[in-house]
């Protein structure tokens, strides 16, 4: 009887301290939207001072760019077999050559044998095994692997899959890779489409259209900030270092002129060659 | 059989170092570009390539781009919960402003036609987070195809 006398005056307490009915709510006043600050032009200074990230073309794009400017026969780009040489752990090395593999698979997909497909994907993931990529990237290249192997993808959809393998999936290979070697994939692979595409100019003649397909000059600074940033002293890195960083000086003049000519052609096509050949 | 790389970059994303340092929300803006880019292919567009960055308030990242005369392109950015208000802005080599995406959202697009083969200067800005400390993970892709 006591306890309830305590829990009735206990609620009574309580209402008295409870606050009174809410008075309905004010209708919301519409939200405010900022006025965007305006935003002006960058000086070159400005551009240069933020050490932009070069995001550079891929092969498909230069494929398509020669065949726009229609230099681009029914066969496509005349990729050659290259014959590897040992990369040892360069892994600078074997992430260039793998991104030449990537150009060369990405170029040929449409006209190619399917042993000639596998091959190529066989030399990416052995380039991606070396660099460390781990077994979940592994697991869906040996799946794509497969479906090459039993022809249960059109071409259509392989070129797909690898577009998105390159644009996509590569760059968020980075944290296993390390930062070297997604940008050094991207050199090897832009290496062989301008060696390519240079090639076909230069079969062509048609040096008029050189200037829309090759003047590249964000892509070759951009490489050479991180050749540039090599350490020094590794022996394995004694040969490719320097002709990369000699190709590259010359490069960054050839695709950086106004108008490209006959010269730079040559230059860009001999230039990336001194590279490829030592792969 | 759509894009099983970009099915499994989400993997990647999920295990690999990198997710354990990134903000928690990072893998929202993954699986906004993820989406973007596989709806792409459906219009005809390719990915050039994909990249991120993590960005407080008033804080801006620069990326060079090579544009070829005579394709379409597509830049795109997502930011995850940490963004308000995200803009892209496109600049030539010399630093002028070709296209500012001036809308207040946090999946801005630019689309453009270069009128020639050039080095183009794309700038993704932070304007605006949900605090002064809140760093802001903004996903931004490439993506190009043949002119209509």
């Amino acid at each position: 009887m006591r306890l309830t006398l305590q829990l009735v005056l206990l609620a009574a307490l309580t209402a008295c301290d409870a606050p009174p009915p809410e008075a309905p709510p004010a209708p919301t006043p519409p939200p405010v939207v900022e006025e965007k600050a305006p935003v002006g032009p960058l000086s070159v200074g400005e551009l240069a001072a933020a050490e932009p990230v070069a995001l550079v073309p891929s092969p498909l794009e230069m494929q398509a760019a020669l065949k726009r400017s229609g230099l681009l026969g029914p066969q496509g780009l005349l990729v050659k077999p290259r014959p590897l040489k040992a990369a040892g752990e360069d892994h600078d090395r074997l992430a260039v050559r793998t991104g030449v593999a990537l150009a060369d698979l990405l170029l040929i997909v449409q006209t190619a044998q399917t042993p000639e497909l596998v091959g190529l994907l066989k030399e990416i993931r052995a380039g991606l095994v070396a660099l460390g990529a781990k077994d979940d990237a592994l697991s869906a290249l040996d799946e794509l692997t497969a479906q090459v192997q039993n022809e249960a993808l059109t071409r259509d959809s392989l070129v797909q899959e690898l577009d998105a393998l390159s644009g996509g999936t590569l760059p968020e290979l980075e944290a296993q890779l390390g930062p070297r070697a997604v940008p050094l994939i991207r050199a090897g692979s832009w290496l062989e489409g301008a060696n390519l595409v240079s090639s076909s100019i230069i079969a062509g003649g048609n040096y008029d259209t050189a200037t829309d397909l090759l003047r590249h000059p964000g892509v070759v600074a951009w490489f050479q900030r991180y050749v540039e940033e090599t350490p020094a002293g590794r022996p394995d890195q004694e040969q490719l270092v320097p002709i990369l960083r000699e190709s590259l000086k010359s490069l960054a003049t050839a695709t950086a002129a106004e108008r490209l000519g006959e010269a730079e052609v040559r230059q860009i096509h001999q230039s990336t060659a001194a590279v490829l050949d030592l792969l | 059989m759509i894009n099983l790389f970009l099915r499994l970059s989400l993997l990647v994303a999920l295990f690999s170092v990198a997710a354990l340092v990134r903000p928690v929300s990072a893998g929202e803006a993954d699986d906004c570009l993820r989406n973007k880019m596989l709806e792409g292919y459906a219009q005809g567009w390719s990915v050039r390539t994909s990249t991120s960055a993590s960005l407080k308030e008033g804080e801006s990242r620069v990326y060079s781009v090579t544009l070829y005369k005579g394709a379409e392109y597509q830049i795109f950015a997502c930011a995850d919960a940490q963004a308000v208000d995200v803009r892209l802005v496109l600049h030539d080599a010399d630093g002028q402003v070709l296209l500012n995406e001036d809308a207040v959202d946090r999946q801005p697009v630019l689309t453009y036609t270069a009128p020639a083969t050039a080095t183009y200067y794309v700038a993704v800005h932070a304007a605006d987070t949900v605090s002064d400390e809140a760093k802001a993970a903004i996903g931004m892709a490439v993506t190009w195809r043949q002119s209509p």
